[in-house]
């Protein structure tokens, strides 16, 4: 029989024999599947990234008068709505051949609104009724979709007057800065990526192992009737490659299915066009060749220890004990690297540090059935379930730590992950952590320009529920690049820690030092309408504390003066900044406001006190933990769906023995226990293991990136729960499958 | 004298502490039906399974046609076993995702015949053996007594030299199981192949020329010859 027709032996093994080889040949057609999807979403990642960058540069602006023609006045802003960031885009063009924006067939006139689809869904809903006076223009068309960023981005160009528009722009498009990930972003990316590909491969190995018992025998019977040993490998791995292949085009189809409805879905601030998730061609290559040599490979190695002769399947004769040294080396390594005191935050202690955790995460699947191995070697005694449990585990410890090592791999990284970026967090203010200090109900607003601070600040104080209005107007020391503020006494003494004001008093910011102003100092003024005035210290300014997230904190002004200290200075063209509170608790409020001060598009900008905007480094570490994380909880549902596929066939393949139980009078919830023990047992090892694993990853990265360790426990405890959540939802939806098997009419048929 | 067409010599072979032969022979020539018999845990299987070549024994020698077996590789032996030997056992030695037409053809297959002519001699092995109707089935589908009737046909159909029948009726009633034996025996004339049969049953061993009897890893020939 040639080798080609062994293979086509092992073909037609995998798919005839009825219902039993349909349900084994299905659940490890979903077990591949679901894996080759994640590879594929993650072939798609490049495009995806170059997709979203190539947009981004198209919406870019060009300054470059050289390129001739009319200009467009413009200007752009984020507003936000109920929590939502909305892109407002002001424009004003200058004659007939200004820059049309992307998306757009003309320039909005003034008075024309564009908006993005959403927006315009947002809009004609009741949930849009607040947002609707701040758009209030007429609606002349929709962004085209592939212009925005996002698909379900809410933005809109908005025609205003010249004198509302923004500075002159000759057109859109733009290579663009090439904006390179963050070094640490890369470290963490690259680490998140290993932490969730290698389950995708420990799954695809252990799914190819489904039905191993029954193969075996099977192969026996084949050996018996003539077939060599070679002969019977080629032949298993005919059948495997039939689970690969229906498990690639498994993949294929929930990849197009979830590429199909992916416009949808918004994670975080990210969503993605269909046409993003495009796989590399040589990836996706890759990925057809990889996927089914692993399988083959998994069932060729899995039949090592095992002899499969003419009269069945032998083991061999002593159990080989696993060996320690190779899988401690690992370990060893990974923390040799990470130990040494490399110059901190170089080059070299990145490359350690990664090359470091990369080896201690490989080390988790290798520990882990030793571990177990040695661990249910010592344990005695306990309850029937307990028991038969740990004999269980006792007589095949390995696949049960290959599927939760998967899963391990997983935690670990994700711990390892959440705390390192959570250190890291701990340098940006402005993340959530730190956000909290600052928490109240005061809203904060700016108004640029005297016609925009002179009109925004009664109109505040007119919304309904308004209270506590307090208001500086701001000029720009242009010397040392400092804001003056002016305010009365009153707001003064409110918003600092100052307990005695006159007219022509002047303070300064106590912790600010540095600029050592005195009487008779003389700056230079500058305000929106760039222009410039003298101005000379009529007094010392007297050092005060400015009490946090009050106007003249938040303003960032380092100089108050009351307005007697400003005489001869002109302040109808000087900014203004403000804060103003709810009178009660309305959750809206804050949209009345910005409804309020709408008439003065861009000049105007409200912020609710804990809706600060994230430094760009800060955002990207907001976001890549937000990722990572959703993607740690994704590869634990996948390795949930590993275990159940696993957790089935093991009870099919005990059928059997279950039958026997229950004839002899062990009742049903006493096997449930012991299939609870024996999934539950790995996992509380496994969990434990990635816990260290991943908490000892964190405090060698952090101590070479020279940033602070801050684990993240929310984190672990949520990974933790969800490990037993996944365990104990696996073995309950055994239940009908163990209850079916332990009809003691069973013992007759198996 | 003849030479023996297998012969086993001294066999040794231990499983752990246990040890399932120590010192046992057996003999047997073309056409002829040598009957193995014993008590539970004497050794009988263990001995089959040396003589077709299964199980290396740790001492002694088995000779097929002069041949030494346990010297042989691993191929040369899977090829003895697909073209020489045939072998029907209690049950286990049909492949359950293959129909019973297609276990019956997968020696000549594994042999390299193509698929048509494999079959076609496979059911007319079936319908010797008065199991044609079963040929679409699979192994799960058809009775005890049909089952062994299919594993026979295999064991059959590359007609060898030797058929091993490691207790053939034992998950059969005693109806099929004579039927088994009747056909078993009277193939085996026809085809002159020797069969070693393992059985602890009486009257299956009454379908023999002769008994051997094992014991504590031992054979004992008794003075029964038929």
């Amino acid at each position: 029989m040639s080798s080609w027709e062994d293979l086509t032996l092992g073909f037609r093994l995998a798919v005839g024999g009825g219902r039993g080889t349909a349900v084994r040949l299905v659940l490890a057609t979903i077990g591949i599947g679901l894996a080759v999807a994640v590879l594929l979403l993650g072939a798609s990642a490049g495009n995806a990234n170059e997709s979203r960058q190539q947009r981004e540069n198209a919406s870019l602006v060009n300054f470059d008068a050289a390129r001739g023609g009319d200009p467009l006045l413009y200007t752009e802003r984020t507003a936000e709505f109920r929590g939502e960031p909305i892109r407002l885009e002001y424009v004003h063009a200058i004659g007939p051949n200004s820059p049309v924006p992307p998306g757009l067939d003309r320039v909005p006139s003034p008075g024309e609104v564009v908006v993005s689809p959403r927006l315009n869904e947002l809009l004609a809903s009741d949930a849009g009724e607040l947002l609707r006076p701040r758009l209030a223009g007429t609606r002349v068309g929709i962004v085209k979709t592939e212009a925005l960023q996002n698909p379900r981005d809410l933005s809109a160009y908005i025609g205003v007057d010249a004198s509302l528009a923004g500075y002159p722009i000759y057109g859109f498009g733009h290579p663009g800065p090439d904006r390179p990930l963050a070094p640490t972003v890369l470290l963490v990316l690259l680490i998140g990526i290993v932490a969730l590909l290698t389950p995708v491969f420990i799954f695809i190995g252990t799914t190819s192992r489904i039905g191993g018992a029954n193969r075996d025998r099977r192969l026996a019977a084949l050996r018996l009737a003539g077939a060599s040993s070679w002969q019977v490998r080629r032949v298993a791995a005919g059948e495997t490659l039939v689970s690969a292949a229906t498990g690639l085009l498994a993949g294929a189809g929930l990849f197009l299915l979830f590429r199909s409805q992916v416009a949808n879905l918004q994670v975080f601030r990210f969503g993605l066009f269909p046409s993003d998730l495009t796989p590399s061609w040589p990836l996706v290559v890759l990925i057809a060749l990889v996927v089914p040599a692993l399988t083959v490979v998994t069932t060729l190695v899995a039949q090592r220890h095992t002899i499969i002769e003419p009269l069945g399947v032998v083991r061999e004769a002593s159990p080989v004990r696993r060996r320690l040294w190779w899988r401690l080396l690992l370990v060893v390594a990974g923390i040799a690297l990470l130990m040494p005191g490399y110059p901190s935050g170089s080059d070299l202690a990145r490359k350690m540090l990664m090359a470091g955790a990369l080896l201690l995460l490989i080390g988790i699947p290798a520990m882990l059935p030793w571990l177990l191995e040695r661990v249910v070697a010592r344990i005695r005694g306990g309850p029937p379930a307990f028991q038969l449990a740990i004999r269980r585990l006792q007589s095949d410890s390995g696949t049960p730590s290959r599927v939760v090592a998967g899963l391990c791999v997983v935690i670990a990284g994700a711990i390892a992950l959440q705390s390192l970026l959570a250190g890291q967090a701990a340098f940006y203010s402005w993340l959530p952590t730190s956000r909290q200090q600052f928490s109240s109900d005061l809203i904060q607003f700016t108004a640029v320009g005297g016609k925009a601070a002179e009109g925004a600040v009664p109109a505040v104080r007119a919304v309904p529920g308004a209270e506590d209005v307090r208001s500086i107007r701001t000029l720009l020391v242009s010397d040392s690049g400092v804001y003056l503020g002016i305010a009365d006494c009153a707001t003064i003494t409110a918003v600092t820690a100052a307990t005695s004001c006159a007219d022509g008093d002047v303070f300064s910011f106590k912790e600010e030092r540095a600029l050592s102003l005195h009487k008779g100092q003389t700056v230079t003024l500058l305000d929106d309408g760039k222009r410039e005035q003298r101005w000379t210290y009529p007094v010392d300014p007297r050092p005060v504390e400015f009490t946090r997230g009050e106007v003249a904190y938040y303003a960032g002004a380092q100089v108050l003066a009351t307005p007697g200290a400003l005489a001869g200075i002109d302040l109808s063209e000087a900014s203004a900044a403000g804060t103003v509170r709810p009178s009660a608790t309305d959750p809206d409020f804050v949209e009345r406001v910005r409804n309020a001060v709408a008439p003065f598009g861009w000049r105007t900008q409200v912020n609710t006190v804990d809706g600060k905007k994230l430094t760009d480094e800060a955002r990207m570490f907001s976001d890549v933990r937000d990722i990572l994380f959703t993607g740690a909880l994704f590869i634990l549902l996948l390795a949930g769906v590993s275990l159940l596929v696993l957790a089935q066939e093991q009870v099919r393949e005990r059928r059997r023995a279950i039958g026997a139980l229950s004839a002899a009078g062990v009742p049903v919830r006493v096997v449930m226990r012991s299939l609870i023990w024996q999934n539950g047992i790995p996992l509380l090892l496994g969990v434990g293991t990635a816990i260290v694993t991943g908490i000892g990853i964190a405090a060698m990265a952090t101590r070479l990136l020279s940033i602070s360790l801050v684990i993240d426990w929310a984190a672990v405890g949520v990974l933790a729960v969800s490990s037993a959540v996944v365990v104990l939802l696996v073995t309950a939806s055994t239940l009908p499958t163990v209850r079916s098997a332990a009809r003691a009419e069973n013992l007759r048929t198996e | 004298m003849e030479t023996p067409l297998l012969q086993g010599l001294g066999l040794h072979k231990a499983f752990g502490p246990n040890q399932a032969l120590a010192g046992a022979g057996l003999e047997i020539g073309a056409g002829e039906i040598v009957a193995v018999m014993g008590p539970s845990g004497s050794g009988k299987s263990t001995l089959l399974h040396c003589l077709s070549g299964i199980v290396r024994p740790e001492k002694g020698q088995v000779l097929f046609r002069g041949r030494a077996l346990p010297s042989m590789s691993d191929s040369e032996r899977s090829a003895l076993r697909r073209t020489e030997f045939g072998f029907v056992f209690q049950f286990g030695q049909l492949v359950p995702e293959l129909t019973c037409l297609e276990n019956v053809a997968l020696p000549l297959r594994l042999g390299g015949m193509k698929r048509r002519p494999a079959e076609r001699l496979a059911a007319t092995w079936l319908d010797r053996l008065q199991v044609a109707d079963v040929a679409g089935s699979t192994p799960g589908r058809v009775s005890g007594g049909q089952s062994q009737r299919v594993a026979m046909a295999r064991a059959l159909i590359t007609e060898p030299s030797v058929i091993f029948a490691d207790e053939p009726t034992g998950a059969l009633d005693s109806l099929s199981g004579e039927g088994m034996m009747r056909l078993l025996s009277e193939t085996a004339k026809q085809t002159n192949a020797a069969v070693v049969l393992v059985t602890h049953e009486p009257r299956v061993a009454a379908y023999s020329d002769r008994e051997v009897v094992v014991r504590d890893g031992r054979t004992r020939e008794p003075a029964v010859t038929r």
